[in-house]
């Protein structure tokens, strides 16, 4: 029997993957484990690998498309296998994806109860009635499958000066766009010419996806509360700065952020204020054992939360260096599930585009996040928690962010 | 009174086709001729020259017969079956019009027409015609200047004239050296005539490339031909036996003299509904006559929008396959206001071949050298010469250029320019390429076929972006 090759689980919330590169072709022959293909998925681009030792037959997904998690993507013969004509791969009934995914610390206290709380329908048909993609009569050259029908000079005259030649609408024979047609377009005035931008249409990705839904979902259901404050920052720059000639002095290779400082500064105050370290869980609070801050790295066509976990418990060297790596896998899509689930708290940080303050949306299930704006002229920087009213009342809320404010301001704090 | 749809009035290559076009597309036709079906091109320009040509090139192949190892014996010619030769192929032609016309319907009317109305022709012998459209492709005829340089038709001739001579004159004058000059220089020099060629501007066939009408001169003076180019001809007259004429201030003369110096639309005795005329063109003010042609619009409607005006009669360029193509687009222009088929697009006056069939042939389209660097073109040129190519060498002729010239910026060939053997067959490539805006790359990506002279083609190119294969 031939080996069908299905789009794996990657993780716990992935119900469908997006075939992304083949790394292998039709006739390669592959041992287990060899990688296969790569997927993105919700949360990162990931391998599939070959389960067992074959020859590729064929592929039978194309690239790009969304397929359910068990759909088939290639036949693999077995060694000296024939692989008939007729052979159909069959779809493998998917394992039903967590609705969201439950910190791990949670999952033996919660019960397997399905979430009362209904998932918010996001986006379940297109809502802008009118998008300018199709032009108004005469209809452009944009082509069924994606074609333009346009002369070779005209080609080359769109690609010189950056037009469009889809917006176009062609005068030549059955359509075709010409260089004449192209002529005014930039300037405008030609009768032929949508002179309007165009709006583009980008399906979703399985990231953009999942971060509508489960923000939608946050905004939406979770009851959210804000409060702000302004931490003097004098104090922890110059100790920043301390810290890194020290470092340098000693040839490491380390230089602290004042992201990694607030990082340590959250970790401490939510240790000290631990009914903050929580999670809402439907019919309970989930108090976390440990403190694992999640923390905002924007990537391409999104972001993601990787984990400083037990920051509370780390050096600030230590967290830096973390953080680096973390960044740097973020970025290149090569985070590891483990690298980006759970997590107790979500740290946001804006200052580097001069920010001065901004609210957050809560990354559930956590209970609240920070939002840190750029130091001001009086080294100011003002900070927004954005608090779970459900897990989170205000008072305990004034206390975290207080104590949040107190170790960003009494530095020392931060290597103790 | 017979009703049509449309009437066309002349059967050149212009109105015949025109009238083929609208019969096809669903529309009662009749064509009106006064003389011969299929007009100038076919009795007394394009095609009898070319069989007069074609006897040239003959006699010039027979005087090479040597170099290819033949033994032919040149017992001179029977200048007479050259003429009739010529006739035949004309009236076998005509013939074939009469029989596209029956094929397609299309009621041939013959008679000399005028408008009675703007709805109704009167027809000199046949009556009056009743139309919803017409189109009018009368042609033109050579043009004279009253006094100054005028045909006589027995010692000056016209081209009508100059192609059914009861005998070849020894010593002709040709004015001017334009397309329909050099052909005739041509025909008559390898026909042994002593052949003086007058041109007015600093140049022959001034409408071509400057470096095509300098290898055109040299090739033409290697001929034997003398060429004056800067000529200023005075007091043209028949003489009792031939012409006189003052070139450049000296006393000349010739046994003929050819003129050649334009042609003029065919606009007089149709009692066009000219604004002064005061028919009942409600539409407008009536048709407008300029310059001895016809206005039209970019789908050749005249000031009275149901009557068009294609070909000669509508002006330059004076060409039977701009007149054809007119006739199309004229035809297809009627059946679309009257709801049969799409709107028509209009030509590009831009990517018009010319060809003139004197030896070594002139073919070209688009701009010049000069024209597209006059319209604020960098250039890209690439050249290939016919001795470097072996089918050339091979037919023993070695004498001939590509030219092309590209925009340096986006590719677009801008003009292709060639002179030799075949260059009228070749250039089709070249208008196909610009009619379809094809860039350098279009043509690099072609694999043409070898050993041909069309290979000049892509070596052209390669060469005009300095990767010339074979040069």
């Amino acid at each position: 029997m031939p080996i069908d090759l299905l789009m794996p689980q990657l993780s716990p919330t992935m119900t469908e993957g997006r075939l992304a590169k083949w790394l292998k072709s039709p006739g390669d022959a592959i041992k287990a484990g060899d990688v296969v293909a790569e997927v993105e998925t919700d949360k990162a681009t990931m391998e599939v690998e070959a389960s067992e030792d074959g020859v590729i037959h064929q592929f039978v997904a194309e690239l790009g498309t969304d397929l359910p998690v068990g759909t088939p993507i290639a036949v693999l013969a077995k060694k000296g296998e024939t692989v008939p004509a007729d052979y159909q791969p069959k779809v493998k009934a998917a394992p039903k994806a967590e609705a969201v995914s439950a910190p791990a610390a949670a999952a033996a206290a919660a019960p397997a109860a399905a979430a009362p709380v209904a998932a918010p329908v996001v986006l379940a048909a297109p809502v802008l009635p009118v998008l300018n993609t199709a032009s108004v009569a005469p209809v452009a050259a944009a082509p069924k499958g994606g074609r333009v029908v346009a002369s070779p000079l005209a080609k080359r005259l769109a690609a010189q000066q950056g037009l469009d030649l889809s917006r176009v609408v062609g005068s030549g024979p059955r359509g075709r766009v010409v260089a004449k047609d192209l002529q005014n377009a930039p300037r405008g005035g030609s009768a032929n010419v949508v002179v309007r931008r165009p709006d583009s249409v980008e399906k979703l990705t399985p990231m953009r996806k999942a971060i509508a839904a489960r923000l939608t979902q946050s905004k939406q259901t979770v009851p959210h509360f804000y409060l702000k404050v302004r931490a003097d920052m004098a104090a922890a720059l110059e100790f920043r700065k301390q810290l890194n000639a020290h470092y340098e002095a000693r040839s490491e290779k380390v230089k602290v952020s004042v992201n990694d400082l607030i990082i340590k500064a959250s970790a401490l105050a939510l240790a000290q204020y631990p009914a903050a370290n929580a999670a809402w869980n439907t019919d309970s609070v989930v108090q976390f054992g440990n403190v694992d801050i999640s923390v905002a790295v924007s990537i391409e066509g999104g972001l993601i939360t990787p984990i400083v976990a037990n920051a509370d418990q780390k050096s600030l060297g230590a967290i830096s260096t973390e953080m680096k790596t973390l960044a740097a896998a973020a970025r290149a899509n090569q985070l590891k599930p483990e690298q980006y689930t759970g997590g107790s708290f979500s740290i946001s940080n804006l200052g580097m585009y001069g920010i001065e303050e901004f609210a957050a949306i809560i990354n559930p299930p956590q209970a609240a996040i920070l939002a840190v704006g750029a130091a001001d002229e009086l080294e100011r920087v003002a900070l927004t928690l954005s608090v779970d009213h459900r897990v989170i009342d205000g008072a305990l809320g004034a206390e975290l962010l207080g104590a949040i404010k107190a170790n960003l301001e009494n530095p020392v704090g931060l290597v103790l | 009174m017979q009703q049509y749809d449309v009437v066309v009035i002349g059967s050149g290559p212009g109105g015949y086709v025109a009238a083929i076009r609208a019969s096809q597309l669903g529309l009662k036709v009749a064509i009106v001729e006064r003389a011969e079906m299929g007009g100038v091109c076919l009795n007394w320009g394009c095609i009898p020259t070319k069989a007069l040509l074609k006897a040239a090139e003959l006699k010039r192949a027979v005087a090479h017969a040597a170099d290819f190892g033949l033994k032919v014996k040149d017992e001179g010619l029977d200048f007479a079956k050259i003429i009739g030769r010529s006739r035949d192929v004309a009236a076998q032609l005509s013939k074939g019009i009469s029989f596209l016309m029956k094929k397609n319907k299309i009621e041939v009317i013959k008679g000399e027409a005028k408008f009675k109305t703007d709805k109704v022709l009167e027809v000199a012998g046949v009556g009056e015609v009743g139309f919803g459209h017409a189109i009018i492709a009368t042609g033109a005829r050579a043009k004279q200047i009253p006094g100054v340089l005028e045909a006589d038709g027995k010692h000056i001739w016209t081209a009508r004239e100059a192609m059914v001579p009861a005998e070849l004159p020894a010593t002709l004058l040709i004015i001017v050296g334009g397309a329909i000059g050099v052909e005739f220089a041509s025909f008559y020099a390898a026909l042994g005539c002593q052949v003086t060629l007058c041109e007015a501007q600093h140049r022959i066939v001034p409408a071509e490339d400057e470096e095509i009408s300098a290898l055109l001169h040299k090739a033409l003076e290697k001929e034997g031909m003398k060429i004056l180019i800067n000529a200023k001809v005075a007091n043209l007259k028949a003489t009792k036996t031939g012409v006189s004429a003052d070139i450049n201030g000296k006393a000349e003369s010739f046994d003929r003299a050819i003129l050649a110096i334009g042609v003029v639309g065919n606009v007089e005795g149709l009692n066009l509904p000219t604004p002064q005329m005061g028919h009942s063109g409600k539409a407008s003010g009536g048709m407008v006559v300029e310059k001895g042609a016809i206005v039209v619009n970019d789908y050749y409607q005249t000031g009275v929008p149901h009557l068009y005006a294609i070909g000669d009669v509508a002006g330059a360029p004076w060409l039977a396959h701009v007149a054809s193509h007119e006739g199309v687009i004229a035809a297809e222009h009627i059946a679309h206001t009257l709801g049969k088929g799409a709107k028509p697009h209009p030509m590009d006056y831009t990517n018009i071949p010319g060809c003139t069939y004197c030896t070594p042939q002139v073919a070209s389209t688009g701009y010049t050298e000069a024209a597209a660097k006059e319209a604020g073109h960098k250039v890209k040129v690439g050249r290939f010469n016919y001795q470097a190519n072996g089918k050339a060498l091979a037919m023993g002729e070695p004498v001939g250029l590509v030219k092309v010239i590209f925009d340096e910026a986006t590719g677009a060939l801008l003009g292709a320019h060639i002179i030799g053997a075949e260059a009228t067959e070749m250039i089709s490539t070249f208008v196909l390429g610009r009619s379809m805006e094809a860039v350098e790359a279009d043509f690099l990506h072609a694999c043409l076929p070898h050993p041909t002279l069309s290979e000049m083609i892509g070596e052209a190119v390669l060469n005009s972006e300095g990767r010339a294969l074979n040069a």
